[in-house]
Formats: C-alpha cells, structure tokens, sequence
C-alpha cells in the first residue's frame, strides 16, 4: 500500500486524522483561539479531500478545486469575525475563557 | 520502482508526518503559541500536498491567505488577549475520556470507509466507434494510467495514455497508431504493436491547448480500420489548473464569486467594527 | 506519474543526481545572497558617506573594501547569547524561518532568459506565497525574545508588512491583466514588443515596451505604488519604524547576537533584492536589453551622450548630465523605433547570439536593473526621514490603495475597450 498506487486513499486517511485532531481540539480546549484553530484544522482536512477527489478522480470533475478556493475565502472572513469577537470578548471579559463567559446565564 | 515514484512517496510521507505532528501539537500543547506556530506546519504542509496533487494554483493561494492572513490574525489575537508579561501562555484543555473516546470513534468510521467500503475509483467511460467492421472502443486515461480523463476533461502536464478495446478485430491487425492533433501543433503519433484487448498508448509533452485524436489499426495489408474521438472525447492540456479555475470562476460559479466578494466585504466591516476601542464616558 | 528521466548524470541514480543538482543550484544561490548582501552592506555605507559629505569606510583594504569581510567574520563568531526569559525553541527557529522565506523567493526569479532555478506556472503567486513566511518569523521571533520591544517592534513590523501587500497586490494585478499570464519568464518575454497604449503591437520598441511605459501614465504610477510598498515590506527607510535605532533599540531581532543575527540581516538584503526582481519584471523589461537592435543602441548612446554633453555646457543653467543621458537615450530609442530597421523578433535585442553569451547578457541586464533599484533604495534611506506608524498606516490604507484601485479600473479598462477601438477602426 504505497502512496503512488493509491494517492486517493492515503489523502483522505491524512486528511480524516487532521479531522479528528481537529474536532479533539474543539472539543478539548477552554481558550476561544484554540478553538478556532481546531476549526481551522478541520476546514483544511475537508480541502485537501476536496482537492485530493478532484485531482485523482472524475467524481464531480474539476469542480472540487472551486470548492476549495471558496472554502478557503470563507474561512478568512469567518476567522477575521470570530477574532473580533473574541478581542470583544477579552475587552468585556478579561479573559478568553469560554467556559467562564456565561454572563447571560443569570 | 522509477525514481520519481521514490521521490514522490518520500515527499508525501515527509509532509504527511509534518500535517499529522502539527495537528496533534495544536490539539495537545500546552502553550497557545506554540500551538499556533504548530498550525503553521499544518497550513504549509497542507498546502504542499496540493502542489503534489498538481493543484498548483491552490496551493499558492492557501498560503497567501491562511498563512499570510489567517495565520497572522490568529497570532496577533493570541497576543492581544493576554497579559505581555506572560511568556510562557498556558493553554488549558479538559481532557476527558469522553471527547478521546469520541474522536477514535470519529477517525474508525472514516478509516472504514475509506479503506473498506467505497469503491472510489471508476473508469472512464468507453466509446465506441464502428469502423472497417471492427467495434472499437476508445477511453482516455491520465498521463500517469492510473484515472480516466473526466468527461471532455483535462490533462495535466502535458501526458495522456490512449487506449483502444477491440475483442474480435476484422482482419489482420498488427499496429495501433494513436495521433493527437491540435490546431496550432504538430501532430503527435505513437505507435503501439496490437494485443487483444485493450492497447493503450502514451502521449507526452503535448503543448497546452485543446487535442482532438484518433486511433488507426492497421495490418500487413494496410489501414484495416480509423477510430475518430467524438468532439465530446477532445481533451485539453494545461499546465497546472490556474486556466481551469479561472475558467470555472468566471463561468458556472460567477454568481457565487460575487456573492463571496460582498461577504468578504461585510465580514471586513463587521471586523472592523466589533473590534473597535469603545470610548467609554 | 509519468516517468521523468533526470538529464543530468553524475552517480548512476536518478534520485542522486537529482538531489545532487537541487543541491548545487541551492547553494550557488545561497553563496550568492551571502556575497551580495556582504557587499551590499559595504556599498551602503559607502554611499551613505559620499551622499553626506563624507568617505564612509576607508581604512581596510582599498577604499574600505574589507569592510564587509571584517564585519562578517565578526559577525561569525561572536557570542551566542540567549536570555533567559525566553521560548529556547522558538527563538532558535525563528531566523531560520525568515532567511527560508525571503530564499526561497529566490528560485523562481528569472535571471536569464529560459532558465530559473524553479520554473512555476504561477511564479508571481508562489512568490507572494511564500513571502508569508517572512511575516509569521519576524512574529515569531518578536515574541520569544521575551522582551516587550521586542514584540512591539514585531507587532508593528507584521502589521506594516501585512498592510502594504495589498497596494503591493493590486498594482501586479494590473499588470498581469496586461500580460495575461503568471509565468515570471512569459512576462519578461512579453515585454518585447508593443508600443505604449496598444499601438503596433508587433513593433520591438525596446525601451518603449517595457510594462512601465505601457499606458503612459497609469503603469507609471503602478511601478510607484509598488515601489513605495516594496520600501515597507523591507522595513527600509522611510518605512523602518520596526528596526530603527532611536525607536525600538532593534526592534525584533534585539536579542539576537551573532550569526543568528546575521541571518535576519541575510535575509533582509535578500528581500530588497527579491522585490527589486519583481519590480524590474513586471516594469523595467526583466532580462531584455533596453534597445532591440543594434541601430537602437548605437542611437541610444549617441542620442545620451549628446544631450549629456549639451547639458553639462548649460551646467550653469541648473541642467544636470546625468539626467541629460538618461532623456537623450530614451529619445535616441524612440527615434530608432519610429524610423530606424525593424528587428522582426529575430535575437530580442541581445547583442550576443543564442546559448551561453545570450544567458549572460540577459543576466548582466537583468542584474542591473536590480542592482538599480537597490541603489535608489540605499539612497532614499538617506534622503528620507522616517515616518510615524499612524502616518504609514495612513499612506497604506488611505491613499496607496484606493489609488491602486483606481488604476487597476483603468488598465482593465483599457485592456478592454483599447482592441474594440482598433477592431472598429481597422474594420470600419
């Protein structure tokens, strides 16, 4: 089983690990940035499956890379909100902490 | 084994053992910086992988804005959020068994699938072309042999294999010849000796642009039988998939291109915005 | 994958050689940025003495010439010093990540016609790429020095940098509507003919075709916008808030001593250079001579050095010659375009024949336009006082990019109705 005899495997097995640390990370962490870089991991995991399908095999013809490239965009607008938020959030707060920002709980 | 198969596995070993140890240092590491320098190997490496899948456009772009931008956001909020006299940031986690446990189940289900239960590769589809009284089925294949061309697709770098089905030739056939002809090129010809079944026959350096092609079986006593692609079966050259994309852009997807433009630009104020020093009285 | 036999043999195995020979390139280049930014430093601080009044280095060799040497050995071995507050892994990594970015720039400029170390179909966009890199190191070196100014200086100098890459952006973009392709040897060559504003194409205009002159004054502001944004994507005066003395001590590579300093410093002249090759790609012609036959040269220097001549003799009128030459040849080609021999695309200007020599001199031009520009770098950084981060900011965001914008409206623009002007003329 090695790589050039089967790219498409091995691409989406690296890409499900990076996946699974990715929502570990999101699950796991108390500091909202972190979080954010487990999303960020698991947008990339979901790229490199979406490049790896379109690159290697005729499912959905080329069309995968446009996928990517919107994803990527995406993601930059997405990470540039969800940071102010939290830079809000440390102005509010004084920390980052997610799991100490319950104010609207009372 | 051929040396660029070699260089190839040791490429995608190398930069898959970087993506994996940079993933598993943001979700475990104790210091957020350290975590955030780790998502870089992540990023680079993954950008890497698309260059090794020759998706070279891609890979550029992802590291203009995840690592240029993204990256860069991240690590100035990483510093923002804290107090400068911290050096060494600690980066709580609550490790329990459940989300552990979880993530294993999450990785086995995908590893099944992906091993065990979906077939992912299909061929390309054959077509047949009625000549001389032989049935001959023509399919395009990728430089490499391994994927069908997709539908009307494109070749990248320049290589194709041809390849001709005939299970029960009429007359004597001993040559296969496969020529590609584009508009503004020379034709390119190879010539394959026949076997019964499939033939197939490889084309390299073709410039980039549209190739229309034909396969000609031919014997001791002549051409025995011409095969024509049908226009739907001309392939195009390129020379990595910036063409193609743009292609796609400015094409099917120009509405969402758009759309994404004005995100972009609410995102950029509402950023702007929300992070904005509020003067209190 | 399809089976590429490697040309080249020196051990019997392709995989050997083929890492032999990236080797080889690899460090041919890296010898060359240690050499230049060596002598780089020398000829700055000789200019910046003569342009004050002064001698600058004198004393070691002829003229100062050992300087660079004195100062390199120093840098060698002097002593590693590393604070105790800092992140040990990171602040060793750090300079490494710099110096890997602003390298690997490197392989893809287009030194000599048909060959780059790297050839990439999307040469301008990997080298925007990767100069990404450069960001996340001065980021990461700021912060594990452990020191606030250190981090200040970092802060500011990746915010800076992050800034000036979109002017820096958009103008190439323009650009590249013009020459339709992101392959850094298809601009240079594409540069060969065409008059200003789509006039006879197909006419070698030599000087005249250059990106710079292409649409009169719009590609003029272009190179200007990307030239103010080179400045500050290499912290050079007036830009260098982050490195300057009397601000931040040193910014972010204050508690760096000895050879990792030297890297950050190797990897800062390593950057003008790489933005000099761009600017010289996209706007001054890449690796072709300014003339495109011989008829144009011989008319470029007659033309320079007679306007030179007439200037110098009306010296006391406030003509300069330097300048003289520079307008006389610009003039002398325009004649020879206008009114002398056509090329009709045979040799691109060069004056040597094809292989080799051709490779060479498309090298010399191309490095002289670099080494060009490099020096109105050094010779701002003494002209120029420095300005405050609110005033940089400001340049950025409020007057280079919406200016960058308004000219790539009117390249596009151009591009676009200029060929439905001459469709409708030529055919009407």
């Amino acid at each position: 089983m090695i790589f050039t005899r089967h790219p498409l495997e091995h691409m989406l097995l690296l890409s499900a690990i990076v996946f699974c640390c990715g929502v570990y990370t999101i699950l796991t962490r108390k500091n909202a940035v972190s979080i954010l870089m487990g999303v960020e991991l698991v947008l990339n995991a979901a790229n490199i499956n979406f490049v790896a399908f379109s690159q290697y095999t005729r499912i959905g013809g080329v069309h995968g890379n446009v996928f990517t490239i919107f994803v990527i965009l995406l993601a930059a607008a997405e990470a540039a909100v969800a940071l102010a938020i939290i830079i809000g959030m440390y102005q509010n707060f004084g920390k980052v902490d997610v799991d100490q920002a319950d104010n609207m709980k009372e | 084994m051929e040396a660029s198969d070699i260089v190839l596995n040791v490429i995608f070993y190398v930069l898959a053992a970087a993506a994996i140890a940079g993933a598993v240092a943001v979700a475990v590491s104790k210091n957020i910086v350290r975590s955030a320098f780790a998502l870089l190997a992540v990023l680079f490496s993954a950008a890497a992988l698309y260059a090794v899948m020759k998706a070279d456009f891609i890979a550029a772009a992802q590291v203009l804005i995840y690592v240029g931008g993204i990256l860069v956001l991240i690590i100035f909020a990483v510093m923002l959020t804290h107090r400068i006299t911290d050096v060494k940031l600690s980066n709580e986690s609550t490790p329990g068994p459940a989300a552990f446990c979880a993530c294993l189940c999450l990785l086995f289900s995908l590893v099944v699938v992906i091993l065990f239960t979906a077939r992912w590769q299909r061929e390309s589809d054959e077509v047949v072309v009625r000549s001389g009284g032989n049935e001959v089925f023509l399919r395009q294949y990728q430089g490499d042999g391994s994927t069908g061309l997709a539908f009307g697709g494109a070749a990248f770098e320049g290589s194709v294999v041809l390849g001709v089905r005939v299970d029960r030739p009429n007359g004597d056939v001993k040559y296969v010849t496969f020529t590609a002809v584009s508009g503004k090129e020379k034709p390119k010809t190879v010539v394959i000796p026949f076997q019964l079944g499939v033939t197939k026959g490889a084309l390299s350096d073709l410039a980039e642009g549209d190739w229309h092609w034909s396969a000609v079986l031919s014997g001791a006593d002549g051409e025995v039988a011409k095969a024509e692609s049908p226009a739907a079966r001309d392939f195009t050259v390129n020379r990595g998939i910036t063409k193609t994309v743009a292609r796609a852009l400015a094409g099917p997807y120009l509405l969402a291109f758009e759309v994404v433009s004005v995100l972009l630009l609410a995102a950029l104020v509402g950023a702007a915005f929300l992070a904005r020093k509020e003067v209190r009285e | 994958m399809a089976n590429v036999t490697w040309p080249i043999v020196i051990t019997g195995y392709p995989v050997l050689d083929g890492f032999l020979c990236i080797f080889a390139i690899c460090f041919i280049i890296i010898n060359f940025i240690a050499v230049y930014a060596g002598v780089s430093t020398y000829a700055e601080r000789k200019i910046a003495g003569h342009m004050q009044a002064r001698v600058g280095p004198y004393r070691i060799w002829w003229h100062g010439f050992g300087v660079w040497i004195a100062d390199a050995l120093k840098l060698m071995i002097k002593e590693d010093i590393i604070a105790k507050d800092t992140d040990k892994l990171l602040f060793k990594l750090s300079p490494y990540v710099v110096f890997a970015g602003s390298f690997a720039c490197w392989v893809a400029l287009p030194f000599v016609p048909g060959w780059s170390p790297a050839s990439f179909n999307i040469g301008i966009l990997y080298l925007l790429a990767v100069s990404s890199a450069v960001v996340i190191g001065i980021l990461m070196a700021g912060w594990s020095s452990g020191s606030k100014w250190a981090l200040f200086g970092a802060m500011r100098s990746a915010a800076q940098i992050v800034s000036y890459e979109v002017p820096i952006g958009i103008t190439l973009l323009g650009m590249l509507l013009i020459y339709g392709t992101l392959d850094m040897q298809a601009i240079s060559a594409a540069q060969d003919r065409g008059l200003p504003f789509g006039l006879l194409p197909d006419r070698q205009g030599g000087l005249l075709s250059w990106g710079i002159s292409r649409y009169g004054p719009f590609t003029v502001i272009a190179f200007l916008i990307y030239y103010i944004g080179a400045l500050a994507e290499t912290n050079r005066t007036p830009f260098d808030i982050p490195e300057a003395e009397s601000e931040l001590v040193a910014g972010y590579h204050t508690e760096y001593s000895g050879m990792r300093f030297s890297f950050f410093f190797l990897s800062e002249y390593a950057n003008m250079f790489v933005v000099s090759a761009i600017a010289t790609t996209f706007f001054l012609g890449g690796w072709l001579p300014p003339f495109a036959t011989p008829h144009a040269a011989i008319a470029s220097v007659v033309g320079g050095v007679g306007l030179a001549l007439l200037c110098y003799g009306w010296k006391k009128k406030g003509f300069d010659a330097t300048v003289g030459f520079m307008i006389g040849s610009g003039l002398g080609i325009a004649y020879s375009v206008f009114f002398g021999p056509r090329n009709e695309g045979h040799d691109l200007g060069f004056l040597l024949p094809e292989g080799p020599g051709r490779m060479l001199e498309g090298g010399f031009w191309f490095a002289s336009k670099c080494f060009a520009l490099i020096f109105v770098m050094m010779w701002l950084r003494w002209t120029l006082p420095r300005y405050r981060v609110d005033q940089l900011m400001d340049l950025c965001w409020k007057k280079l990019t919406p200016l960058a914008f308004l000219n790539l409206l009117v390249i596009g623009v151009a591009e676009a109705v200029i060929p439905l002007i001459k469709q409708r003329m030529g055919g009407g």
